[in-house]
């Protein structure tokens, strides 16, 4: 089915989605070498560095899943968090008293969290926009409330011990192995999504997100397309939710709350909404942006402590970033919708004419 | 059950004016979803915020400074109509005709500044607005009920009367005019964006009074912002373009929270009044999402 147009096919209809031969090649060398900066990280860094590189890994493969519903097929979803629990759970209690097996948990994981979403993506074959967005808020709670509520009937406990994962008998101990496990899911799933997206499934899906009843008429099954997108993004956010488990060594339902959901959210639209580079970015960008709050906030301190007394509290930190965090994603959306991604590609446009124009 | 209820007459009833009363407390927030809606078909998810904001800004002027709380209320609801007028000029209107997604992130975004700003402020402790009611529950027959929410009650009833009565004035015709129909809203000269500010600031000083009588009843701190969720099922219900529905919805809300609480939390083991909201509306939102009392055309917006 070419009804679509090209099958090298980008998500901009603009001029920005054109890539040249040149700025291909450009990027193949960039991608390279970010590669290479993540594979070497193990060698030169700490072990509380690669634990948080590891956990960025892990927020982008959910991101990613939820960049392709929202982004993509233009569902708007506030349960993300709910099914990552899931995945969490899920390895949790598939575990049990001994290390599981990975190799079926982790997809497990995937397939749990798929079915979920799926049954709470029905409501999208009749409600759309903001009453869509209030469905998956209910998925979200309901979630929540169950796994507080339904583990004590079975006498679990409600925050789960999950054990490290295990291939093939080999138990995956420390923090390097654990942190290649997350990278390379991570790219896995940037890889396994990036292909179908640029082609056919990609343009199948933006028709939907751009104008429903007319991608109906070029005979597309929209109900189809539009639950698989719900299966299929669970399903990362359900995986993350494995590796999160695995790196915590709990699940712990807290972690997964609607804020989690709300962020992550944040995080796709600052990264960039339907563009395959968004989720990256925007996870890099969300994770460093305390980081620099702090650093400012010791900065101001160390400069005049008297004026603010308790400038560099934990506290006072999360609450300047958790502000600048709202103002960006107002700034984002009224100023520069592409997100970071439109943002660096634009730049990039602007040097290389630089001189010139 | 009915045999259960029959024997236990007035803790039947009990729970049922209880859950009515914090209902019609639930329908002032609803009303504040509902007043956006209609207008702007917008869902400001902001809305808990705003309480929230309202609610500490009449605490902290009472305790902190000593006012009185008549002139607490009126100095924040003044500060809140400005707030609303303020967001709806610098985030809603730029993002005016960009779809669901865009709106609804950035009055999360508005919740999210709105929190932290109060944080950085007021801090997290949690903090009480004084009301001058005594303590001891109304014996009305036989039941008795609280005071603080009946007077919550009470309030709620009059605010949401006296939008009713607005609407019937010229500008609240053309206030309907713009819900009903913009395009011929507009033809006939009513000046749109007025209209929608209006809707905002209106909607900034209703959250402010939710916010000084749901901060009354359980004290008020950074974290109220999670009541606008718990009330959203409630104006779901009731149908987002219906004022009338936000009462009923919230009245039903409220019933049916303390109804389950009271006799399905033993089986379950205690806090089912957290889910049957969500069940509610989810099963609404699939069975029938304009509620009970909205415009058919929303729908499939």
């Amino acid at each position: 089915m070419r009804l679509l147009g090209p099958r090298r096919a980008t998500q901009d209809q603009t001029y920005e989605g054109v890539v040249t031969h040149a700025a291909r090649e450009h990027r193949s060398v960039l991608t390279w070498l970010a590669l290479a900066f993540m594979v070497t990280v193990p060698v030169w860094g700490d072990a509380p560095l690669l634990t948080s590189v590891a956990g960025l890994f892990i927020m982008c493969t959910s991101a990613v899943g939820l960049n392709l519903l929202v982004g993509y097929a233009g569902q708007a979803s506030l349960g993300h968090g709910a099914f990552m629990a899931i995945g969490a759970y899920f390895a949790a209690v598939a575990a049990g008293p001994g290390h599981g097996s990975a190799v079926w948990i982790l997809p497990g994981a995937f397939v749990a969290s798929a079915l979920v979403g799926i049954l709470f993506g029905i409501p999208s074959l009749r409600i759309r926009g903001f009453y869509l967005s209030m469905a998956t808020l209910g998925a979200q709670f309901i979630v929540q409330w169950l796994l507080l509520h339904v583990p004590p009937r079975f006498d679990l406990p409600t925050t789960m011990n999950v054990p490290r994962p295990a291939f093939f008998g080999w138990v995956m101990q420390g923090p390097v192995e654990l942190y290649f496990l997350a990278l390379a899911v991570c790219c896995a799933s940037l890889g396994v999504t990036l292909v179908p997206l640029r082609g056919q499934v990609g343009r199948v899906l933006v028709a939907i997100r751009d104008r429903e009843a007319a991608a109906e008429v070029l005979g597309i099954n929209t109900y189809a397309y539009k639950l698989g997108a719900f299966g299929v993004s669970s399903g990362f956010a359900g995986l993350a939710g494995a590796l999160y488990s695995y790196h915590y060594g709990v699940a712990d339902f807290e972690q997964f709350t609607l804020s989690t959901s709300v962020q992550y959210l944040a995080m796709i639209i600052i990264g960039g909404l339907g563009n395959p580079m968004g989720p990256a970015l925007g996870v890099v960008f969300v994770a460093l942006l305390p980081k620099a709050v702090g650093g400012v906030l010791r900065m101001v301190v160390a400069w005049s402590p008297s004026t603010f007394p308790d400038g560099a509290a934990p506290q006072t930190i999360s609450a300047w970033s958790g502000l600048l965090f709202g103002v960006l994603i107002i700034a984002f959306l009224v100023v520069e919708p592409g997100g970071l991604a439109r943002l660096l590609s634009r730049t990039r446009r602007r040097l290389r004419a630089w001189p010139f124009a | 059950m009915p045999s259960a209820i029959l024997d236990d007459l007035p803790f039947f009833l009990e729970s049922l004016v209880g859950g009515l009363l914090v209902g019609v407390m639930y329908a002032l927030v609803a009303l504040g979803f509902v007043i956006i809606y209609k207008t702007s078909r917008v869902i400001n998810f902001g809305l808990g915020e705003f309480m929230m904001f309202g609610g500490l800004l009449v605490a902290a002027a009472v305790t902190n400074h000593n006012l009185p709380l008549a002139a607490a209320v009126l100095l924040a609801l003044a500060v809140m109509t400005v707030a609303g007028l303020a967001i709806e000029r610098v985030v809603l209107r730029p993002l005016q005709g960009r779809g669901a997604l865009p709106i609804l992130m950035a009055t999360v975004g508005v919740g999210m500044v709105l929190k932290n700003v109060a944080m950085l402020v007021w801090g997290s402790s949690s903090m009480t607005i004084p009301l001058p009611l005594s303590e001891a529950p109304l014996e009305l027959g036989p039941i008795l009920v609280q005071r603080v929410p009946l007077a919550g009650a009470v309030v709620s009833l009059l605010v949401l009367a006296a939008y009713g009565l607005f609407l019937r004035t010229p500008s609240g015709v053309a206030l309907r005019a713009v819900a009903d129909n913009v395009f011929m809203a507009q033809a006939f000269g009513v000046n749109i964006r007025r209209y929608t500010a209006l809707t905002w600031a209106t909607a900034g000083g209703v959250a402010t009074l939710g916010g000084v009588l749901w901060g009354n009843m359980i004290g008020v701190d950074v974290q109220m912002g999670v009541m606008g969720t718990k009330v959203l099922p409630a104006a779901i219900l009731g149908g987002l373009t219906s004022i009338p529905g936000a009462v009923v919805g919230g009245l039903i809300m409220g019933a049916s929270e303390s109804l389950s609480a009271a006799y399905l939390d033993s089986w379950v083991g205690g806090g089912i009044k957290d889910l049957v909201p969500y069940l509610i509306m989810i099963v609404v939102l699939i069975v029938r999402p304009t509620g009970l009392f909205g415009d058919a055309a929303v729908e499939r917006m």
